[in-house]
């Protein structure tokens, strides 16, 4: 399964570490994009092509939950969107988790195999989906729009 | 008393993020710090006011730099600045977890890092503040927080 998966964070090492656990985790043929806050992310984001999304909260310019909202509006199936943060934001996480605009999240530090833990649903998902005609994600992006 | 939260938090994170044994240093030797080092500077404002900021040596920022990262990181490069702001803001969001178990709420800045021989934070004068000097496997760490409005320990 080739996952073409857009990495947000105003850290080049987090991003590194991000794609780094997401490689070793081997789930999946990973093709990454990097950007470096959620403004840059919004304009890279491909309405056809991006996968999944994994976003830092913590942010300059545009913040991570900012970003998953410009997305939410723009995107025409549903996105997969892994927030990735500290324990500080733990709460406003969990809202944004339980009004559909995040679909999980992993906590720093996080090891490839917490990664995978949080990831393998989503592409379990996401390959129903693709058998099913794509069924899961659109009906899912139907209800959140 | 919540300035208790910042040790407990720096052996944590640093077991956590790096795989490293921290402990306080009784020392309180600070010659280590006297030349090159690198440091994190972080707000955390809401029922507390303090600066937190986490001074690394330079021998010691490369050492844990490279096991947070997982690839050698050279002391001057934008890389280091980048590892060493991380791992300062996931100590910041530690802390804040543990000040919120505490019925203690505060907001988060971004990290600001700087780099360079003889860093030190100038302060208002009178400002309570603490610092803790810690010793690991990769060399020495110092972590402090400087209060503004609440005086430090006092209950939130």
């Amino acid at each position: 399964m080739e996952i073409r998966a857009l990495v947000v964070d105003d850290s080049a090492i987090m991003r590194k570490l991000v794609m780094r656990s997401l490689v070793e985790s081997k789930m999946a043929l990973f093709l990454f994009t990097e950007a470096k806050d959620g403004q840059d992310a919004v304009s890279q984001f491909d309405v056809e092509n991006t996968d999944m999304i994994f976003v830092d909260w913590n942010m300059p310019n545009m913040t991570g939950i900012e970003m998953v909202h410009e997305i939410r509006a723009r995107q025409k199936r549903h996105v997969p969107i892994v927030m990735i943060t500290t324990e500080s934001t733990m709460a406003r996480v969990e809202e944004a988790l339980a009004a559909g605009g995040v679909d999980s999240y992993v906590i720093k530090p996080f090891t490839p195999d917490v990664v995978r833990q949080k990831v393998e649903p989503l592409l379990d998902k996401m390959a129903e989906a693709k058998k099913a005609g794509g069924s899961f994600f659109s009906k899912l992006a139907g209800k959140l729009s | 008393m919540h300035s208790d939260c910042v040790p407990e938090a720096v052996i944590s994170v640093f077991a956590a993020t790096c795989g490293t044994a921290v402990a306080p240093d009784p020392s309180s030797a600070d010659e280590a710090f006297a030349d090159s080092t690198v440091m994190a500077v972080i707000s955390l404002v809401g029922e507390v006011e303090w600066t937190l900021f986490l001074d690394l040596p330079a021998p010691s920022a490369c050492l844990l730099a490279a096991k947070f990262a997982g690839f050698e990181i050279p002391f001057d490069s934008a890389d280091m600045g980048d590892a060493i702001g991380e791992l300062a803001n996931i100590l910041a969001g530690d802390i804040k977890a543990r000040l919120d178990s505490r019925g203690v709420r505060a907001d988060l800045s971004l990290p600001s890092v700087l780099r360079g021989e003889h860093v030190n934070l100038v302060l208002q004068k009178g400002l309570p503040r603490n610092k803790w000097l810690f010793a690991c496997p990769a060399g020495k760490i110092r972590a402090g927080i400087v209060a503004g409005r609440q005086v430090l320990g006092a209950k939130g």
